[in-house]
């Protein structure tokens, strides 16, 4: 019998290197403190941290900031963790009779399904028919041990996308996006993203104590097979971090020796199968994660959460992640605001330290998982008094990054097809490397930005030498696709022109780009020649 | 002189007025400017002493690719005035007394920059010289017919069509 409270089940690495696995209460304490989860996969990795976060929230809210810091100083010890997480032990038995963790409580007739299928990325059963598993193929996870198999489970509930009729997709949708304040340890990590008692009591109804309301394994499931729903008035707010919307249970009934197909380790009790059934719970009618950042589209009675993209994560996502994003009206989760309003100066005044941002979710198309995104930003500190103005910089920064990417995919797009509007041919590449090739720059850029402002010195300067940074980067990228390398046998004319046209889209003296900037007017352009081209320096040579 | 790791004409100051003094010269050595005119490949430059004086002056400069820079002699020999004032490839695109054609033709143009071999040329550049009237840029000439390769072509593409956008 595996308990997911009292057992050791969690991978993690502690800072000398050493690999183990853990009980969560035991993720403070021991010589070396534990740094980070080592799960197999990143998605385990990022369920889990969810899973302690909501156990920590649940088990130990603090009362208010002066709690929050006297405990991020001192982490509580293992025993008054175990004593906090052991009157919910009886709910996180993972097999056994009577009720299992995230497993359905009175589920027959289910569809029997090949343990696969708990991973989220598995073909699926109309691939299967259709023999186009040609990348994940079937067959290759065929048993598991039961640790990855909480894990997985836990995976699957906590981002489920639509799975067919009837099979719900998690609270935040199909592949929600997370976002978490990271720390340099496990125990800060986890507790950087708890928020105080009042926040997190407002997420459900907090008169609701049972414990199927935190748990709903522990009680009949709420069907939804008349669509009815779940709301936050419904159930207790701990349901936020503990929803399980697909109906399914494990099969520990014929259990196999061997190894592991994910974690590769040696066990007796290999499980192979699993029920489900549709009609899982709806979580519908305004539910607010903490820990995803939500916008509000213009026809929607209530904020959505975001979902992982397709081209992955980077400062072009700085808005809506980091910052408010007033154009596309997203909104950081609400652990990051708490952070960056509540708990961000603490740890800069008095600690001297930095807290990254982690960011990671599923790219999902229905039931058809697309990619995994993970990817992680600097929070950069602001002193009060000039916040608001060093955001309104920041974000006409990322606008300009924006511009200057549109404009290198169009130049490039005309150096290869000229003007017709048919050509197929996306090149997805140019705006992935032009985010990334400009990340660090940026970054850069913020903090002395921040230096600059809070001595009160103009920013100018530091907008140009962005600017500067993108050209060169455009400029970059456009010689690597424009097919400047085979310029004689193809059209040199249109390369030429489309090269100069980047130029010109990407110089300071451009319109749109000073509008973006907010540049201060220039008196010595008003002398400017409307047709002058900028000379070019005697020095450049024609050699390699 | 400075020892480089690389020959410039454009970018390094010695390199550039050894081959000027070099090609000016050849005003008063008639005979060897003549010969390097009836030139139509670089194994028949080998054989003028001439390009050798130059070859040995440049190689306390840098490294010389005796071939690449065979090339560069014989079509030198055909430059009649240095005109330094502009790159080569902007003089190309220049347009003559007032018409709004480019000297060289978008087509002219695009043919040159279709050739690989440095022996091919020979030919095109010749005739090109002509059309600017045996005026122009020879350390910019010279350094695009010593690297006569894909970034050579970029820069000249890049510099006409800036000059002449509307070149076909």
């Amino acid at each position: 019998m595996v308990n997911l409270i009292d057992d050791p089940w969690i991978p993690v690495v502690r800072r000398d290197g050493t690999r183990e696995r853990v009980a969560p209460w035991e993720i403070t304490g021991g010589t070396e403190p534990v740094i980070r989860l080592d799960a197999p996969r990143p998605d385990f990795n990022g369920a889990l941290i969810q899973l302690l976060i909501g156990l920590t929230q649940m088990a130990i809210p603090p009362g208010d900031n002066r709690d929050w810091r006297r405990r991020f100083k001192t982490p509580p010890p293992p025993g008054e963790l175990k004593e906090a997480f052991t009157p919910y032990s009886h709910a996180f038995n993972f097999d056994g009779d009577g009720p299992r963790f995230m497993q359905d409580y009175d589920l027959n007739e289910g569809v029997e399904s090949s343990i696969d299928r708990l991973l989220m990325e598995m073909p699926g059963e109309q691939t299967l028919k259709l023999n186009t598993d040609h990348f994940l193929k079937r067959g290759t996870v065929n048993r598991i041990c039961r640790d990855c198999c909480a894990m997985a489970l836990f995976t699957l509930q906590t981002n489920a996308p639509s799975g067919g009729r009837g099979h719900r997709t998690s609270l935040r949708g199909g592949g929600p996006l997370t976002t978490l304040v990271t720390g340099t340890t496990l125990w800060e990590t986890v507790w950087l993203n708890v928020l105080s008692r009042d926040q997190f009591e407002i997420l459900g109804n907090v008169a609701r104590t049972a414990d199927p309301d935190r748990f709903p394994w522990m009680g009949p499931t709420r069907t939804s097979s008349r669509n009815e729903t779940t709301s936050p008035i419904d159930v207790h707010p701990a349901q936020v971090f503990f929803s399980m919307p697909r109906r399914i249970r494990i099969d520990f009934d014929r259990p196999e020796s061997g190894n592991c197909d994910i974690c590769g380790c040696g066990s007796d009790h290999l499980v192979s199968q699993y029920s489900t059934k549709d009609s899982g719970v709806n979580y519908k009618g305004g539910w607010k994660h903490p820990l995803t950042p939500y916008y509000q589209p213009k026809n929607a009675e209530e904020p959505l959460p975001k979902h992982g993209q397709a081209d992955g994560i980077s400062y072009r996502n700085w808005l809506g992640l980091v910052q408010n994003d007033p154009e596309s009206r997203t909104q950081p989760a609400l652990g990051v605001q708490v952070f960056r309003n509540e708990r961000q100066r603490f740890l800069t005044d008095h600690l001297g330290g930095s807290a990254p941002l982690w960011a990671f979710g599923f790219k999902t198309d229905n039931m058809k998982v697309v990619c995994w995104n993970e990817s992680t930003m600097p929070l950069i500190h602001v002193d009060e008094a000039v916040r608001e103005r060093y955001e309104s910089v920041v974000t006409a920064l990322i606008k300009t990054a924006d511009l200057v990417a549109g404009s290198t995919r169009s130049c490039i797009r005309k150096a290869l097809f000229g003007d017709r509007k048919d050509a197929g041919g996306n090149i997805p590449e140019v705006d992935s490397r032009f985010w990334q090739e400009t990340e660090s720059e940026f970054y850069a850029v913020l903090e002395a930005l921040r230096e600059a402002m809070e001595r009160g010195e103009d920013t100018t300067s530091l907008k140009l030498q962005w600017l500067s940074s993108l050209s060169r980067e455009a400029e970059a990228l456009f010689d690597v696709y424009s097919q400047a390398d085979l310029i004689g046998v193809a059209n040199p004319r249109r390369i030429a022109l489309s090269r100069r046209m980047l130029r010109n889209y990407t110089s300071q003296r451009n319109k749109k780009i000073r509008d973006a900037l907010d540049l201060p007017k220039d008196p010595e352009d008003g002398d400017a020649k409307p047709g002058r081209t900028r000379k070019r320096s005697v020095s450049q040579g024609e050699h390699p | 002189m400075k020892q480089t790791q690389y020959i410039s004409f454009m970018n390094n100051p010695d390199a550039r007025s050894v081959l000027i003094e070099w090609w000016a010269s050849l005003d008063h050595a008639r005979g060897d400017r003549a010969a390097l005119r009836r030139c139509r490949s670089s194994q028949e430059v080998a054989f003028v002493p001439a390009f050798h004086r130059l070859r040995r002056n440049l190689s306390a400069i840098a490294p010389v690719d005796a071939e690449k820079l065979a090339v560069v002699a014989g079509i030198l020999s055909h430059v009649k005035e240095n005109d330094y004032a502009l790159r080569f490839a902007q003089q190309m695109a220049t347009s003559k007394n007032g018409s709004d054609r480019a000297r060289v033709s978008g087509l002219r143009f695009r043919r040159l920059l279709k050739i690989e071999d440095h022996d091919d040329l020979y030919g095109a550049v010749v005739r090109t010289i002509r059309l600017l009237d045996g005026s122009l840029n020879i350390a910019s000439l010279a350094d695009g017919i010593y690297w006569w390769n894909e970034r050579t072509k970029n820069n000249w593409a890049f510099d006409y069509y800036d000059k002449a956008p509307n070149e076909a």
